[in-house]
């Protein structure tokens, strides 16, 4: 089943058989990849504390890179960088295998070790993906970290995590303007009083180093030592992510054997292949980022292009430019930012040629009919699909496919898949379930309910499980099924209709975000008491209002979100209140 | 929107309508420069043409490597520019499609193999149609291609040299109209990363 349309009775039919024995189909998936040792049990414990593939040992570098060695794929770009002013830099798969060994083995002369954390605050990069790929080449679990977030939640995630080593990119352009990231990166490290090294990824006008930070060009000449790629228990932790919850952002981490099998099967059933060029533009430090840029694209072979200016810069149609001037296939963006495209953007396309485009993927947000079918009209022009997206009528050229995930899942979970069941598309939805995720909508009392609003939910355990989690993740098992924590509607065919968070969790132009997490900082810098709440938003899905009592001027509440927490928390007003009138 | 990529430690940007300029540090070696000779170190000429290399705008001080000037290379042979390593091949137009009245008889200009300092080979056709010579190209990892057709190759000739010497990426060049380089990048995107550079 491959780029063509299934009915509706051919993907159930695989669907279900795939659910009615979830371990033995994802035991079958789980051979596409090279175990150094086979597992013994496919799965055991009951969730969330359960185990894929136990016994099983596999060197996840080799996996990712390792494998292309003989192959065409080798001499092939592997990542293709370009900044905003449009300077492009070239890296192929056997130098990008090359790189990474010699920052493993600088590494490993800092005193990395297997199980040792590192983090890692950069847009997207060369260097970003190359310290991430190193950080797997050793066995340390490592964690990337949105540079949107400030010094104050990046200070937390360093007190957290406790790294081994920190890597942080100088700066990098955006929208014209400099974004410093390393005085960012020195300000959360001295708040959480970080005592280890800090390798600086050198960017023209960063600042100079300090004692405790290494450029990265002096990193890749510390050692000429070999290392070894780690053969890891399947386990082992492997990245992980801090996540938005309602009272803060909390730690998941996902181990190396289930997360790895389950990035091969998606990132090949939406589509990638190794002669595909790739483009997503959700950054690493979100969960999409992260398993479909630093891993799944890779793991196939395919040319992954890495930007890190706005969109918009220096006109609208600049994602369209990229996908015209590097022949890219597969487009990966959020449904917020296709909205915002066609909005403010929307003539732009007009004047690029995205003929490469083969299929636009979307996610992290409910996607509006409408903004599906600008896509698939207007972006997608043409007459002779790629796939039948809409069988009974020839219209629109290039699937517009979207699909949900979540950190915690660690890969999409639903969508029509290209490379795999691809039934009708249902404009709007989120697709149907991925064979091998039991997904249903849930009612408050834990049934299964169809044509009704109720709780997104997955029924049974999936590969990817978090190996560590908060005690909310655990929480979420109470039932004896996963609560994703969205609302949900199920149609009697099949078709999954994400519809908001059913939590107080925050969901800001695709982005995850914690009030609570807003809540506390003010309480702790300002000595206020805030409530923060999330209201519809036309353009971003979501924003914030918060109301606070207490002795700071709004305006300065404002700032320090903006610039401390994260400029996408920012609220959309913010509203004093006096003790008089304030209330919870 | 790109105007220059980084690879294997060499900075590579178009030159004009058919020209390539390539820095290493700060050496600049500049291929078909038309006449923007500025600050170019070495020049390569495939030939005399206006667009390529009008020996008028060739200031004798930068040294110059060409067929019909300077340096005077032919097909075959090899040679050092600063720490680039050149071999000059062939590029013509086929007589027998073109008869007598050939824009690019044999003899008149030539393509170029070059080996960078950081390792890898960029190869530049020269104005040619597709020739037995170029099937004996094992690998290049960069390719500038024409691809505007009449006489020079065409989208589709220009993907047959792609298939044989399999570059990781190409980057067309020498076309009136956009859209003959993107039916290139169209055709040639699965055996190659096509890279549009602006000039």
């Amino acid at each position: 089943m491959r780029w063509k349309a299934v009915s509706p009775e051919e993907y159930r039919k695989i669907y279900l058989e795939s659910i009615r024995d979830p371990f033995s189909f994802w035991e079958r998936e789980a051979r596409r990849l090279k175990w150094a040792r086979v597992w013994s049990r496919v799965y055991e414990g009951s969730p969330p504390r359960a185990k894929w593939f136990v016994g099983g040992l596999i060197d996840a570098f080799y996996n990712i890179i390792g494998k292309h060695r003989d192959a065409w794929v080798w001499h092939k770009p592997a990542l293709i960088y370009e900044n905003e002013a449009g300077d492009a830099r070239v890296i192929t798969y056997s130098e990008l295998d090359a790189l990474t060994r010699r920052v493993a083995s600088g590494m490993k002369a800092l005193g990395v070790k297997p199980g040792d954390w590192v983090l890692i605050y950069s847009q997207p990069s060369i260097e970003a993906t190359v310290a991430a790929l190193a950080s797997v080449r050793i066995g340390a679990p490592f964690e990337m970290v949105f540079t949107g977030f400030g010094y104050y939640e990046l200070a937390k995630r360093i007190k957290n995590t406790k790294p081994r080593l920190i890597f942080v990119s100088g700066g990098y352009t955006r929208r014209g303007r400099r974004v410093d990231v390393l005085s960012t990166a020195r300000r959360a490290i001295e708040t959480a009083r970080y005592q280890g090294e800090v390798v600086v990824i050198e960017e023209e006008g960063a600042p100079a180093l300090r004692d405790n930070e290494i450029s990265f060009q002096r990193l890749l000449s510390m050692s000429n030592t070999p290392v070894e790629g780690f053969v890891a228990p399947s386990d082992h932790p492997l990245f992980g992510l801090h996540v938005a919850y309602q009272d803060d952002y909390k730690l998941i981490v996902h181990g190396t054997g289930g997360y790895l099998v389950q990035t091969y099967s998606t990132s090949t059933w939406i589509g990638i292949r190794p002669r595909d060029t790739y483009f997503c533009t959700v950054w690493p430090g979100w969960i999409t980022g992260i398993t479909y840029v630093v891993f799944g694209p890779l793991m196939i072979g395919a040319t992954v292009v890495l930007y890190d200016g706005g969109p918009d810069h220096p006109t609208w149609d600049r994602w369209w430019r990229i996908i015209e001037d590097y022949a890219v296939t597969i487009f990966l963006t959020t449904s917020g930012a296709l909205h915002i495209l066609s909005k403010r953007g929307g003539d732009a396309i007009r004047s690029r040629n995205v003929d490469t485009l083969k299929a636009i993927l979307v996610t992290a947000e409910p996607l509006y009919p409408e903004t599906w079918h600008w896509a698939y009209t207007i972006v997608g022009t043409g007459k002779t699909p790629m796939i039948d997206s809409i069988p009974d009528r020839l219209t629109g050229r290039i699937p517009v496919v979207n699909l949900y995930i979540q950190s915690e899942l660690g890969t999409f979970v639903t969508g029509n898949l290209i490379n795999y069941t691809f039934p009708p598309i249902a404009p709007g939805s989120a697709g149907t379930p991925i064979p091998g995720f039991n997904i249903a909508v849930v009612s408050d009392r834990g049934e299964p309910v169809v044509d009704s609003i109720g709780k997104l939910a997955v029924l049974s355990p999936w590969p990817a499980m978090p190996i560590n989690y908060p005690l909310e993740y655990e929480e979420k098992w109470r039932r004896g099924y996963y609560e994703t924590g969205d609302y949900g509607y199920v149609t009697s065919d099949g078709y999954i209709y994400v519809l908001g968070r059913a939590d107080n969790v925050a969901k800001v132009s695709g982005y995850r975000l914690s009030p609570g997490a807003v809540e506390k900082a003010l309480a702790e810098v300002f000595g206020v008491k805030a409530r923060v709440l999330r209201v519809r938003d036309e353009d971003r899905f979501e924003s914030l209002i918060i109301e606070y009592e207490g002795d700071v001027e709004p305006d300065i509440v404002r700032s320090f979100i903006k610039t401390s927490i994260s400029p996408i928390a920012e609220p959309r007003e913010v509203i004093k209140r006096s003790m008089h009138t304030a209330h919870r | 929107m790109p105007r220059k990529i980084f690879f294997r430690g060499a900075w590579i940007s178009r030159l004009g309508y058919a020209g390539l300029e390539i820095s290493c540090g700060d050496f600049k070696l500049c291929i078909d420069p038309g006449g923007a000779v500025e600050g170019c170190n070495a020049i390569l000429c495939t030939h005399s043409h206006p667009r390529h290399c009008p020996p008028r705008a060739l200031q004798l001080e930068i040294p110059t490597y060409s067929p019909f000037t300077g340096v005077i290379i032919k097909p075959g042979m090899t040679f050092k520019v600063g720490e680039f390593e050149a071999t000059a091949i062939n590029a013509y137009n086929d007589p027998e499609i073109y008869g007598e009245a050939l824009p690019h008889p044999p003899g008149l200009g030539v393509g170029y193999i070059l080996r960078l300092p950081g390792g890898a080979t960029v190869f530049h056709t020269g104005d040619t149609s597709l020739i037995e010579d170029h099937f004996e190209i094992k690998h290049v990892d960069v390719a500038a291609l024409p691809v505007g057709g009449g006489s020079v190759l065409s989208p589709e000739e220009a993907l047959e040299l792609v298939k044989t010497v399999k570059p990781a990426i190409s980057i067309p060049i020498h076309y009136d109209r956009v859209e003959q380089a993107y039916k290139f990048r169209d055709l040639a995107q699965p055996y190659t990363q096509v890279v549009l550079l602006w000039v």
